[in-house]
């Protein structure tokens, strides 16, 4: 039982106005747009950093991604409201736990003009004593 | 009588020089009870030893049926969990130890050597279990349902405790239930003992009655498998039967008899 704090990165493609980041990692083997969580584990958002130009940030849950067509509830939304840097830390994690094993987090972006933006995220997720 | 507060484990969670270590077998309701005479390592128990042994190629199962192919060295596909995997040396010591397929292991006349291995992963999420020997999985429910790291419980997440007996292959299985693929690290805390097994009768009875201070390392055998042939075929017995504190004669009795037959 233990902890990981993860680091992720992903960007906009800089020609949709709205689309789900693809997310990397260093240990994880290429990137991911959904991650389904360990059962058992709490996933705790602590910081976010987003930069570039102007965007929504969106965390979205779902409760069954086996499903067919999951259904994605948002959990989060952060505004980099113009052209530059937000960082939001200091303050309580965003938690989403996992019963099933189930659940999974993704993160999209909604923007008024389309262009690159980025999202690091410090994600921990915990898996002490749920087994 | 013991001291009071004295340490038998230190900070790395390794046995203390002169103290006893017991590795109990759940599966033949016995234990084996160590003195730790020296570690031959102290100083440097700490091994950052990279990937899982796992080679771009090999077929692991998958959690939602069927298998999967890992697509690169020390990669754990998705939603996969990987059969008994035996941890290989590293190269700048394999060709110098007993088996370069597993750095652990050990043949049986080197009964005065006991690993004593704290395995971790990165990262800490993913699934850890141990088949003993090789092959057969040790978590039971009941003793009738197997349970392990394909299964919803019987395993531990980033962290592995065991000691590696001369003469018993063991195989690490790891799981990772998430949907992304993950590069896992292995690191090692460990302790190359050299030990004595106890041959006094009083002092077994004490330790195995808690009387007497000693390390409890439980080694998770739920199968009873070939343990106790292997067991004996290193030690000269496969362990000390538990007695309750009112047998002491008949503990005592038996520890006689075991004790002659201690290689």
């Amino acid at each position: 039982m233990g902890k990981d704090l993860l680091h992720l990165y992903g960007e906009t493609d800089g020609a949709a106005t709205t689309g789900d980041f693809s997310m990397s990692c260093d240990l994880i083997y290429g990137t991911f747009i959904d991650f389904r969580l360990p059962v058992g584990a709490k996933l705790k958002v602590w910081t976010k950093r987003i930069a570039g130009k102007a965007v929504t940030v969106l965390m979205k849950m779902t409760e069954d991604i086996t499903a067919d067509t999951p259904s994605w509830s948002v959990l989060g939304r952060d505004y980099l409201a113009s052209d530059g840097e937000l960082s939001i830390e200091k303050q309580k994690p965003l938690i989403l736990q996992s019963i099933t094993g189930k659940e999974a987090v993704r993160f999209s972006w909604e923007q008024p003009t389309a262009g690159v933006s980025s999202v690091e995220l410090e994600m921990e997720i915990d898996t002490n004593g749920r087994e | 009588m013991n001291r009071v507060g004295r340490r038998i484990i230190d900070e790395l969670g390794l046995v203390v020089e002169n103290e006893n270590l017991v590795v109990f077998v759940p599966a033949i309701k016995k234990a084996l009870i160590f003195r730790i005479l020296s570690r031959r390592n102290r100083g440097y128990e700490h091994i950052p030893y990279g990937r899982i042994p796992l080679t771009a190629g090999t077929i692991v199962n998958n959690y939602d049926g069927g298998t999967t192919s890992v697509p690169a060295d020390g990669i754990l596909p998705a939603r996969s969990y990987t059969s008994g995997l035996r941890i290989t040396a590293p190269g700048d010591v394999a060709a110098n130890i007993y088996e370069k397929a597993d750095m652990w292991f050990l043949p049986k006349e080197e009964r005065e050597t006991l690993f004593h291995v704290i395995m971790k992963t990165a990262p800490e999420f993913v699934r850890i279990d141990c088949q003993i020997p090789m092959a057969v999985t040790q978590g039971a429910f009941q003793r009738k349902a197997t349970v392990g790291v394909d299964k919803l419980w019987g395993y531990g997440r980033g962290k592995f405790e065991t000691v590696h007996f001369p003469n018993i292959i063991y195989g690490y299985r790891y799981g990772n239930d998430t949907n992304i693929a993950v590069k896992v690290y292995l690191s090692f805390t460990y302790a190359e003992y050299y030990v004595k097994i106890l041959k006094d009768p009083e002092l077994i009875f004490d330790i195995l009655t808690r009387r007497k201070k000693a390390h409890w390392l439980t080694l998770i055998a739920a199968i009873p498998s070939d343990i106790p042939d292997r067991l004996s075929d290193v030690y000269g017995i496969d362990g000390f039967k538990l007695y309750g504190i009112e047998e002491k004669e008949k503990a005592i009795e038996e520890y006689k008899e075991d004790v002659k037959m201690v290689k």
